[in-house]
């Protein structure tokens, strides 16, 4: 169910005015270059302000609190999003230890994103059904850390 | 030993050369330190297509699944492998105060471009003075931490690794301790290169 699911966002990402994107599973897109296709009927979020621990990472959870955009600041991000392969997507997009997750709805369905505070997105949550966005990086709300 | 000719081309018959001009990004005038990738794509023949085109991000090196060592720029070709740099100063905690807030309300950009003004090992290694090394390997699955995990590199990767990062390093005089996992530096996924050895 939920594999159909992400394939009808994946036949609508197929639509001809992507163009030259026909895959955003692997390597045929080369980065940043079609915008996210889809008319988005409503944004919501489930969960912002999120802290995940990386053995690397220096982003505080007091830090990623503040990292709370609103519906309209996500769908404007969603706006300006770039599709990306997933291998730009792993290697040239950043990561940050700040997320929000929310759903979208377009066309009548709903679908999960998670979103970077960073910039770097994903529609869907598994590799193959998952489509890979790249964005403007997204600001904090202001306040003590 | 000559390690590379006057191009910066390797001169070592474990090293297949394989040249991409359009990785080129300017000019490496010195080598500070080695950066160690995961290309995120399951073949080299897949991210050799992507260094075809004009403008394109790659490494200096490539360690294919069976091991082979594919040279794809030149030492001396400035690429762009690392991305925005982490702040060294946070995770070795001798940032001053006033600079630890200053990097709290940096965006990821401005901070890597702080960071570049400093000199190594204030900062870490970047594309203006690091090497790259991509060892092929793709994404895997979400994990139970929330980020995505990698193949493991393989045992015939991780021998030709170390002999290349210990090639490079005497070669090159580059301290040992200045070869580093993409993540370590910049903000990435941090399951990439997870399994390197050298």
């Amino acid at each position: 169910m939920v594999k159909a699911q992400y394939f009808g966002l994946a036949l609508l990402l197929c639509l001809p005015d992507v163009g030259a994107a026909k895959s955003w599973g692997d390597s045929k897109i080369p980065g940043p270059a079609k915008h996210w296709p889809v008319a988005l009927n409503s944004v919501t979020i489930t969960r912002s302000g999120h802290w995940q621990p990386d053995r690397y990472g220096t982003d505080t959870p007091a830090h990623c609190a503040r990292f709370r955009p609103t519906p309209a600041e996500v769908q404007r991000w969603f706006r300006r999003a770039n599709i990306v392969s997933q291998s730009y997507w792993f290697e040239q997009t950043e990561w940050t230890q700040c997320s929000a997750d929310g759903t979208v709805v377009s066309g009548g369905r709903s679908y999960p994103w998670h979103l970077d505070q960073s910039g770097r997105g994903n529609v869907g949550q598994g590799l193959a059904d998952a489509v890979f966005l790249s964005g403007p990086e997204l600001p904090f709300r202001a306040g003590q850390n | 030993m000559t390690l590379f000719d006057p191009q910066g081309w390797a001169v070592s018959d474990r090293i297949r050369i394989d040249r991409y001009p359009g990785l080129r990004h300017g000019s490496m005038t010195i080598v500070h330190g080695i950066i160690v990738h995961q290309t995120g794509a399951a073949t080299a023949a897949s991210t050799l297509a992507q260094y075809k085109s004009g403008g394109a991000n790659g490494a200096h090196f490539l360690i294919d699944k069976d091991g082979t060592i594919i040279q794809t720029a030149s030492v001396l070709w400035k690429l762009q492998h690392v991305g925005p740099l982490k702040a060294r100063c946070l995770a070795e905690h001798r940032c001053s105060p006033v600079e630890a807030k200053t990097l709290l309300h940096l965006g990821v950009k401005p901070a890597g471009l702080h960071e570049l003004a400093k000199p190594v090992p204030l900062r870490y290694p970047a594309n203006k003075d690091a090497i790259g090394i991509e060892i092929v390997g793709a994404p895997t699955s979400l994990q139970a931490d929330g980020y995505f995990g990698y193949e493991a590199v393989t045992p015939q990767q991780n021998a030709s690794l170390k002999w290349l990062v210990a090639t490079l390093t005497q070669g090159l005089k580059v301290p040992v301790d200045e070869v580093f996992r993409h993540p370590m530096v910049s903000r990435k996924d941090p399951h990439e290169a997870e399994s390197a050895r050298w």
